[in-house]
């Protein structure tokens, strides 16, 4: 399992440093703040979308499913990485890297994790949006592999925690109606949404 | 490098909820009359400051926010746009947009009157029922 891991690690890898403007695209879609930033500010947009009442209520909820989702995402990741430490593939492999070295573990893939979260929570309710979303997400895990700082299994876990988590917290929502209903009234006497 | 972070994400919310509250129609909360001026408004401080984070590792080569304070100045930006957006759309607009009452609640009231008069609705009409 490892070794096709690794192996898939080295294909992929081995696809950087040969065409210098998708290094760079990938570099920048690979950092910690552009994707998740672009995601976060596309929560911000669903907040206030919507025609009506009804179509604005389902986007918020999907927002507001997204930003705990996020949240707990982030906890578990940093929970497994007490019981769970994986090298990243450029201390043992030769890797073209791309990026700076991070330190911390490479499983689960933090970051793929947070934003796999956000996208999921936002499809569950809005396969637009949310398939835009995705799209993203994925990429992002792909540029981490790529700029030689996560192996395919890393993001394949942080993904798979992420969309897990999404749905749980999308499932406890639905069962949570009335409290919901309830913040969503008081968020509307002030008019904030 | 945190307060640098804290700006592009300022600049970016402000130029989003723009060009987002102008699409829905919630003039109350634009600073534009128009969509299109909104529209340009996103391009132009949502774009750079977008740009700038996609351009990150190339000026901070090494440049890493902890998560947690990532969040902290993330939460802290959000929330400095949205209050900026409020306050600034409210006074931009308070001689153009007086109703003289709100029937509906939430955003949708921010269609007819700007979020001060929603409130100063709201509130008198918690009053008036006491």
């Amino acid at each position: 399992m490892i070794g096709i891991d690794e192996n898939i690690f080295l294909w992929i890898n081995g696809l950087a440093g040969h065409f210098a403007p998708l290094d760079w695209l990938l570099k920048g879609v690979a950092n910690d703040y552009f994707i998740l930033v672009s995601l976060c500010l596309m929560l911000l947009a669903l907040w206030v979308w919507g025609k009506n009442t009804q179509q604005r209520e389902r986007s918020q909820r999907g927002v507001i499913c997204a930003s705990i989702s996020l949240g707990l995402a982030q906890g578990f990741v940093s929970i497994c990485n007490i019981f769970c430490f994986r090298t990243r593939p450029f201390d043992v492999l030769p890797t073209n890297l791309l990026f700076y070295q991070p330190t911390d573990s490479s499983l689960p893939s933090n970051s793929v994790a947070v934003v796999f979260a956000i996208a999921f929570a936002i499809f569950l309710v809005n396969r637009k949006a949310g398939g835009v979303m995705l799209a993203l997400a994925s990429l992002h895990a792909f540029s981490r592999v790529y700029v030689g700082i996560h192996y395919p299994f890393d993001v394949l876990a942080g993904a798979a925690i992420g969309i897990a988590i999404a749905f749980l917290v999308t499932l406890a929502v639905r069962k949570l109606d009335k409290l919901f209903d309830f913040v969503m009234q008081l968020a509307r006497q002030l008019c904030i949404a | 490098m945190a307060l640098e972070y804290f700006y592009l994400v300022l600049v970016a919310s402000v130029g989003i909820i723009q060009a987002a509250v102008a699409y829905n129609g919630l003039k109350g909360i634009s600073f534009f009359s128009y969509k299109v001026s909104a529209y340009l408004f996103m391009l132009v401080t949502a774009g750079p400051a977008m740009v700038s984070l996609f351009t990150w590792n190339e000026r901070n080569a090494t440049g890493v926010i902890e998560g947690r304070e990532q969040f902290c100045f993330f939460m802290l930006a959000i929330v400095t746009a949205i209050g900026f957006t409020l306050a600034f759309s409210s006074l931009l607009k308070y001689w153009s947009m007086r109703g003289s009452g709100v029937k509906t609640e939430g955003f949708e009231a921010l269609r007819e009157v700007t979020f001060f008069q929603a409130i100063r609705y709201r509130y008198n009409t918690v009053m008036r029922r006491r």
